[in-house]
């Protein structure tokens, strides 16, 4: 049974740095068998965290993105129609008897994600990214699966989990997800990372970055995000400006600020943003973070 | 249920400590969350392997873990924690019984004063939370009478607070209650055009058309199933809302009602306007009607002569357009038309917009007023222009854009 503890240590390992309130979150879901719902703005690091704990526990990450009109053969199982019908052609030439049985088994079933994710010997992790992007129907979808941990096939059965994975779920809030789905989750809001957590990140992530650059690198980010932005850099987008500012050799923004307000591009990402923040305002704010 | 969790639980973590984990869990119930009976078997499992999870921070953290399920209850999850395990007994004693209205009155009358404790806030919530529930109760009552009687999507006319013109309310509380049915009237009119797309689970169906034709290439075998495709969503709305010092009394609900669409669905881009364009972001999407309100105020401070609708129109044509419309956008302009810039910039930027836009229709709060008449030159443009002009001054007026769009469908 892995700790709150074991996990934090766990995710530090791969560089993820994790409060005690996540990393309490993926113990008890690993321990209660449940899904766990991550809330929060795109780009504070939701999917990472499903990358970080496969990464951590060394176990497979099985990945299903969401979009519109995502459905049952695209996410549970498929028959493989191709396959059927040239093994039927191929019984018809060579007079050979072919049952329905033979047709409808295991070796002619495509597994999709989430019938993949149940089916293996060592539990995965399975990452079902962006929920809110998929109809609501795809939930209903989900819950068969999430509380029974098994798929049913007309054409087989009942096929149960041989190993139950570690289910994380992530959502941005572009639409609000069902009670139902939520009430079999557990939920866990990831927020922007404050100042110090931050400057953590960035000397995990990015081991060549000086502490004077990390930390004025830090604090502007986190003035940033409380302008009247339509776009919020989240924390990948801080790490690459680290990391272009790094390759330009820049260590300390105060004293480069003409050349660093040119790489603002790694965070801002609209036109309208980039209007929001002039020279001037970008010099106040680096005045201000420094 | 009660003894069930004492029998497995008591011997590991204590009899008083699974009777409060449930009243606990009953009290969030009532409260509004989420939670099962299954929620409460699962804090007790989880204490009893991991006792350490006791301890005060732990105990707080994997409540809230295990009993919210968004994002809004984390606060509300904080207030229910304080008053039922950090506050006095005699408080605590009440906060999760089924109350008398004795005990409601009292409450009620502590929550008037200053200086509460935890336990009264918690307490005043739950009452709170009560009056809303009942308040939901009529509403729904009234639904089934409007369905009966209009057998419209919307609120239907038949009460005053449907049919008051949104300008001259002055009571907080009304206008509080009529923000909610506006943020009603925009979901409903979301599923409302958004019902008939719902599809079997399975996938879509095979299309015997297209796959005899592909089977052509295949000698005969039909190696490729062709299906059908889903149809597109049939309306996409483009909404702006006139935030101007004219607009005032209007704004407001308007917003609310572009907010609720927002929060609905995918297929709503908004805008708010004065003498500026402002998008209404993801992040906004989650407002509610008070940061909407600091929002409308901030835009407010720009105001200086005037909407200039023509020069936003031209940021929106020249920015967004190419991105947010296509040939299924509705446009609802919601402004009542008075225009302090060119009026031949105005005209071409409509022109420009109609282009981009399947519809345009100009919603205006002052069309409901009988002695209006739209003949200042940039009302008189907006009517020549619109393919549609419709007054929009109470939730009736609002409701009646549903079965507008409908027909558009």
């Amino acid at each position: 049974m892995t700790s709150a503890k074991d996990y934090q240590q766990l995710l530090a390992s791969v560089a993820y740095v994790a409060d005690e309130r996540l990393s309490l979150a993926l113990s008890m879901a690993s321990m209660l068998e449940r899904p766990l719902l991550l809330e929060g703005e795109a780009g504070v690091g939701k999917t990472f965290v499903a990358q970080s704990v496969a990464k951590a526990t060394s176990r497979s990450l099985i990945r299903l993105q969401c979009y519109e009109g995502l459905d049952a053969q695209q996410t549970i199982y498929e028959w493989n129609y191709q396959r059927q019908m040239l093994a039927i052609a191929l019984a018809g030439k060579q007079g050979s008897a072919l049952e329905q049985a033979d047709l409808f088994s295991k070796d002619y079933l495509l597994e999709r994600p989430l019938l993949q994710a149940i089916r293996q010997s060592e539990p995965p992790v399975l990452l079902i990214d962006e929920v809110d992007r998929a109809d609501e129907e795809f939930e209903a979808l989900l819950l068969e699966i999430l509380s029974d941990f098994q798929v049913s096939i007309p054409e087989i059965g009942s096929l149960p989990a041989i190993t139950k994975p570690l289910v994380i779920i992530t959502s941005n809030g572009v639409r609000d997800i069902s009670d139902a789905l939520r009430r079999r989750c557990l939920f866990h809001h990831i927020d922007f990372p404050d100042i110090a957590t931050e400057l953590r990140i960035i000397q995990m992530q990015l081991p060549d970055c000086s502490l004077k650059l990390a930390q004025g690198v830090a604090a502007f980010v986190a003035a940033l995000r409380k302008e009247d932005l339509i776009k919020i850099p989240g924390v990948a987008e801080t790490l690459d400006w680290t990391a272009a500012l790094i390759g330009l050799q820049i260590d300390d923004l105060a004293d480069n600020l003409e050349q660093s307000y040119r790489t603002l591009v790694c965070l801002l990402k609209t036109r309208a943003d980039q209007e929001q923040i002039p020279y001037p305002i970008y010099e106040k704010l680096v005045a201000g973070a420094s | 249920m009660t003894a069930e969790f004492n029998h497995s639980y008591e011997a590991d973590i204590g009899g008083l400590v699974v009777q409060r984990l449930i009243q606990f869990a009953r009290l969030l119930r009532d409260n509004g969350f989420v939670t099962g009976p299954e929620d409460s078997q699962q804090a007790l499992q989880l204490f009893s392997h991991q006792p350490k999870l006791l301890e005060k921070r732990a105990f707080r953290q994997s409540l809230q873990i295990l009993f919210c399920t968004r994002t809004s209850e984390l606060a509300r999850f904080d207030e229910i924690f304080d008053a039922y395990w950090l506050s006095n007994a005699s408080l605590k004693a009440t906060i999760w019984r089924d109350t008398s209205l004795a005990v409601q009155s009292v409450v009620e009358k502590n929550s008037q004063g200053d200086g509460l404790t935890g336990a009264q806030q918690g307490l005043a919530h739950y009452f709170e939370w009560r009056n809303a529930q009942n308040d939901n109760e009529a509403l729904e009552e009234q639904d089934k009478q409007d369905a009966n009687s209009a057998k419209l999507g919307g609120a239907s006319g038949q009460t005053s607070r449907q049919a008051a013109d949104f300008g001259k309310i002055k009571d907080e509380e009304e206008a509080d209650a009529l923000l909610a049915l506006a943020s009603r009237l925009g979901k409903r009119l979301h599923y409302r055009l958004s019902r008939r797309h719902r599809r079997a689970n399975r996938g879509a169906a095979i299309d015997l058309r297209n796959s005899m034709r592909k089977a052509l290439a295949s000698d005969g075998m039909p190696l490729h199933l062709a299906r059908k495709k889903r149809a597109q969503p049939p309306v996409k709305l483009l909404i702006f809302v006139d935030v101007s010092d004219s607009m005032d009394a209007y704004s407001i609900f308007f917003a609310q009602f572009m907010l609720a669409l927002l929060q609905e669905t995918r297929q709503t881009s908004a805008f708010l306007f004065n003498t500026r364009l402002v998008p209404v972001s993801t992040r906004f999407h989650k407002a509610n009607a008070k940061v909407l309100t600091d929002k409308l105020s901030l835009l407010g401070r720009d105001w200086s002569g005037g909407t200039r609708i023509g020069e936003m129109l031209s940021v929106f044509n020249g920015q967004y357009a190419r991105q947010l419309c296509n040939k299924h956008t509705i446009c609802l302009l919601m402004s009542d038309g008075f225009d302090a810039g060119d009026r031949s910039d105005l005209e071409q930027q409509l022109k420009q917009l109609k282009r981009h836009c399947k519809k345009l229709i100009w919603l205006n709060p002052m069309l409901g007023r009988e002695d209006y008449a739209p003949e200042a030159s940039g009302a008189a443009l907006l009517l020549a222009q619109a393919d549609l002009a419709l007054p929009v001054h109470n939730l009736h007026s609002l409701a009646t854009i549903e079965k507008v769009l409908i027909h558009d469908v």
